[in-house]
């Protein structure tokens, strides 16, 4: 976003620009002594999105656990440095982000780990898996490769 | 033999903190959906936060942002974050 000292409300660092504020809204069915949002919220997830592709609908609702979000006034300069909104809550507000030409870049203010079930493993972490298992072989092909270039070098060296 | 899909937690782990246990949960929950060999590790901010950190994070094959700010490094978090964003690693933030 080329905002140097763009930071945290969290932090406190007197800067000019943060990015990060506090949620302006408690969501409905706030826990006691919880965080502003710590209960389920319905998002609306944004078509043509990665998320999208892995919730594989609009309509979805997720856990919460937090305090702070994606300070509104910055959504523009968001978008204009390359993330895309690619969930929004209720009334709008940003709810996750991505890098369309990223090989997997989502963050989520929901926390989809929270509905996870060992009988019912959430689709986000299977897809946020199966790209870094993807990866991993992709980078292994790679390393094999190389390894089996350095491999008389490798000799030398020990023998 | 297949190797473990090794995912680096970037955060400052507290067992008692839930989301921290649920996220370590959720990613089993999905390896043993997909039986996919899993190792799972935390990666505490302040040790990212120096000029070695690109050689610690090389060795995940994805890293998520883990949940519990304010982190002990905000400028370790940043770095890891910025690596898997300028390398095209598999990263999640949740």
């Amino acid at each position: 976003m080329k905002i140097a000292d763009a930071d945290s409300a969290e932090n406190n660092s007197g800067s000019s620009h943060y990015v990060i504020t506090p949620l302006s809204c408690s969501l409905p069915d706030r826990r006691e002594g919880g965080p502003k949002a710590s209960s389920e919220e319905r998002l609306k997830i944004v078509p043509g999105t990665r998320l999208h592709s892995i919730c594989g609908s609009e309509d979805d609702s997720e856990q919460y656990y937090c305090n702070y979000g994606v300070n509104e006034e910055y959504e523009k300069q968001f978008q204009a440095a390359g993330l895309h909104i690619s969930a929004r809550g209720i009334q709008g507000e940003t709810r996750a982000v991505e890098l369309p030409n990223h090989r997997f870049f989502i963050a989520t203010l929901f926390q989809p780990q929270l509905s996870s079930r060992p009988e019912a493993p959430h689709r986000f972490w299977l897809a946020f898996l199966r790209a870094a298992r993807q990866f991993q072989k992709a980078r292994s092909k790679r390393g094999a490769t190389r390894a089996s270039h350095s491999r008389p070098r490798a000799k030398a060296a020990t023998g | 033999m297949v190797s473990a899909v090794r995912i680096g937690i970037i955060g400052d782990f507290e067992p008692s903190y839930h989301s921290h246990f649920a996220t370590n949960a959720a990613l089993y929950d999905a390896a043993t959906r997909l039986n996919v060999p899993l190792m799972v590790r935390w990666i505490p901010t302040p040790s990212l936060d120096n000029a070695d950190a690109p050689k610690i994070l090389d060795s995940w094959d994805g890293l998520i942002a883990g949940p519990g700010s304010p982190y002990k490094s905000f400028a370790g978090m940043l770095r890891g974050i910025e690596f898997a964003r300028t390398r095209d690693w598999p990263f999640t933030g949740t």
